[in-house]
C-alpha cells in the first residue's frame, strides 16, 4: 500500500519541482533580457554543441537532402520546368537584358540607395535555418571571435535579411524580418526622408508569409509596387526590405502589404554590418 | 542501483541523439514551414513507456536541452516546462490503458505531442511572448502532432529499450 502510494505521489512532487524549477528559469532569462548567467550558459552549450552539429549536419545532409526531395518532390518537378523556361527566355532576351541592367544600375543611382556602402562587414554562411517552430531565425557560422555583436543588422544581396539577437564565440542566431518579433522601421523609397506619414513600421508574420507595415499614414503616397527601404533606427538608412504588393485604405491608417527583398528560402550567404544603433548613418 | 545507473545512461543517449538528429535531419523535412518536434516525441514516449516520472525527467532533460541549443529568442526553461508536463501526463495515461491495440502508441504520441506545443505557446503567451499564439499555431499543432505520431511507429522500441520498464503500455502493444 506504501509502494503503491509513493508510486503515485512521487511523479507529482517531481512534476511539481521541475516546472518550478523551469519557471524560475523562465523568470531569470527574461529579467536578463537574453544576457546575465543564462545567456551566458546558452551561449556556451551552442558553441560545445556547434562541432558536433556540424559533424552531423555532413555526415546526414544526403538524408536530409533526401527525405526534402520525397516531401517536395511536386514542389521541386515544377521548379525544374519553371527554371529551363527561363534560361530559354534568358537566352533570347540576352542583348535586351544587358541593355536593361544598364538603365537599372542609372536609375538605381537617381534614386540614391548606396545599400552598404562604407559600413565594415562580416561575410558569412548560414548554418542552421530555424530549429524552432516559433522563431523566424538563421544561424550563422561567425560570432563574437569575429567582431560580431547583438543588434548588428545582417544583409544579403537583395537587401535586409534582420539582425543579430545571440552571439557566442562561433555562432550567432539572426532574426528574419519576416520573424513575428521583427519590428523595422521603414519608409518608401522615393519618399522624403524627414516626412513622417510616408513611414511605417515593417513586421513579420512568420516564415513565407507576407509583411505587414503598420502606422502609415492616411495621407502617405503609397502605391503597389513601390521599394521599401529602411528608415534610420535600429538600421542603417537605405537597405532595401522588400517592395509593396497591396494597399488598403483604412481610417486611421493604410493597410500596407509587402514582399520581402530576400528569398529565404535560398539564404545561403550573408553579410553583417558591424554597424550599431546610434552610428553614423 | 546499476539498473537505474544503465536506465539513466540510456536514456541520456537516446536524448542527445534526438538532438542530433532534430538539428540536422528534421530541419530539412519541413510540411507548411513547420518541422517534427524530435525531443518533444522522445518526452512523451519515455512517459508512455516508463511511466510519469520517467515523462517528468526525460521531458525536463529533452526541453532544457532544446532550449539550450535550438531555441533563441524564447526564454531558457519555456521547453523544459512544457516538455515535463506532457511527458508527465503521456505517463499518467499508459497507466490506465487495459486494451491491446497496436496504434496506442502513435495516437497518444500524437495527442501529447500536440499537448506539448499548445503548453509551450500558452505558458510562453502567459509571460508575455504574445507572439507564440498566433494563427500559424494551428498549423503548428497539426503539424508536429501528425508527424511526431508517425515517427513513434520508428521510436518506440528503442525509447522501451532505454526506459527498461514493465509498465502496463510495454506488455499492452506486444514490446517482448
Amino acid at each position: 500500500m506504501a509502494t503503491a502510494n509513493r508510486r503515485v505521489v512521487r511523479p507529482r512532487i517531481l512534476l511539481f519541482l521541475l516546472v518550478l524549477t523551469a519557471l524560475t528559469l523562465v523568470t531569470v532569462d527574461e529579467r536578463a533580457n537574453g544576457g546575465g548567467v543564462t545567456g551566458s550558459i546558452r551561449s556556451t552549450s551552442r558553441d560545445i554543441f556547434a562541432p558536433i552539429g556540424d559533424a552531423a549536419d555532413a555526415v546526414v545532409a544526403p538524408i536530409g537532402d533526401f527525405i526534402s526531395g520525397i516531401v517536395h518532390y511536386d514542389a521541386l518537378k515544377k521548379e525544374n520546368a519553371r527554371l529551363r523556361g527561363q534560361l530559354d527566355a534568358a537566352r533570347n532576351d540576352q542583348l535586351a537584358a544587358k541593355d536593361d541592367q544598364r538603365r537599372y544600375k542609372e536609375a538605381l543611382d537617381l534614386l540614391q540607395l548606396p545599400f552598404v556602402g562604407d559600413i565594415p562587414s562580416v561575410a558569412a554562411q548560414v548554418v542552421s535555418v530555424g530549429n524552432s517552430n516559433f522563431e523566424g531565425s538563421v544561424e550563422i557560422d561567425k560570432g563574437t571571435d569575429d567582431g560580431i555583436g547583438k543588434g548588428m543588422p545582417v544583409v544579403a544581396s537583395g537587401g535586409l535579411v534582420g539582425r543579430v539577437v545571440q552571439v557566442s564565440k562561433r555562432r550567432s542566431t539572426i532574426q528574419l524580418v519576416t520573424s513575428p518579433d521583427s519590428a523595422v522601421r521603414v519608409r518608401f523609397a522615393g519618399s522624403d526622408v524627414d516626412a513622417p506619414g510616408d513611414q511605417g513600421t515593417a513586421k513579420g508574420n512568420g516564415e513565407g508569409n507576407p509583411l505587414t507595415v503598420a502606422n502609415v499614414d492616411v495621407t502617405a503616397k503609397v502605391a503597389n509596387g513601390d521599394a521599401v527601404i529602411t528608415q534610420r533606427g535600429r538600421f542603417p538608412d537605405n537597405i532595401p526590405v522588400g517592395k509593396v504588393t497591396a494597399v488598403a485604405p483604412g481610417d486611421l491608417e493604410q493597410q500596407v502589404t509587402m514582399v520581402p527583398a530576400v528569398d529565404f528560402g535560398r539564404l545561403d550567404l550573408v553579410k553583417v554590418l558591424l554597424w550599431v544603433e546610434g552610428s553614423a548613418p | 542501483m546499476l539498473t537505474r545507473t544503465r536506465t539513466v545512461a540510456k536514456l541520456t543517449a537516446v536524448v542527445l541523439l534526438a538532438l542530433v538528429l532534430q538539428s540536422s535531419v528534421l530541419d530539412a523535412l519541413r510540411i507548411r514551414h513547420v518541422h517534427p518536434d524530435l525531443l518533444l516525441l522522445v518526452s512523451v514516449l519515455a512517459g508512455l513507456a516508463g511511466g510519469p516520472e520517467k515523462g517528468v525527467l526525460v521531458g525536463f532533460g529533452a526541453g532544457l536541452l532544446s532550449d539550450l541549443v535550438l531555441t533563441t529568442t524564447t526564454p531558457l526553461g519555456l521547453s523544459a516546462a512544457a516538455f515535463c508536463i506532457a511527458g508527465f501526463a503521456a505517463g499518467l495515461l499508459a497507466n490506465l490503458v487495459i486494451r491491446t491495440t497496436w496504434f496506442i502508441a502513435p495516437l497518444v504520441a500524437m495527442t501529447f505531442s500536440a499537448v506539448g506545443i499548445g503548453l509551450f505557446a500558452g505558458i510562453g503567451a502567459l509571460i508575455g511572448q504574445q507572439s507564440l499564439v498566433r494563427a500559424h499555431l494551428f498549423t503548428i499543432i497539426g503539424v508536429v502532432g501528425v508527424a511526431n505520431g508517425i515517427m513513434s511507429l520508428a521510436c518506440w522500441r528503442p525509447i522501451v529499450w532505454a526506459a527498461r520498464t514493465e509498465s502496463p503500455l510495454r506488455r499492452s502493444v506486444g514490446i517482448r
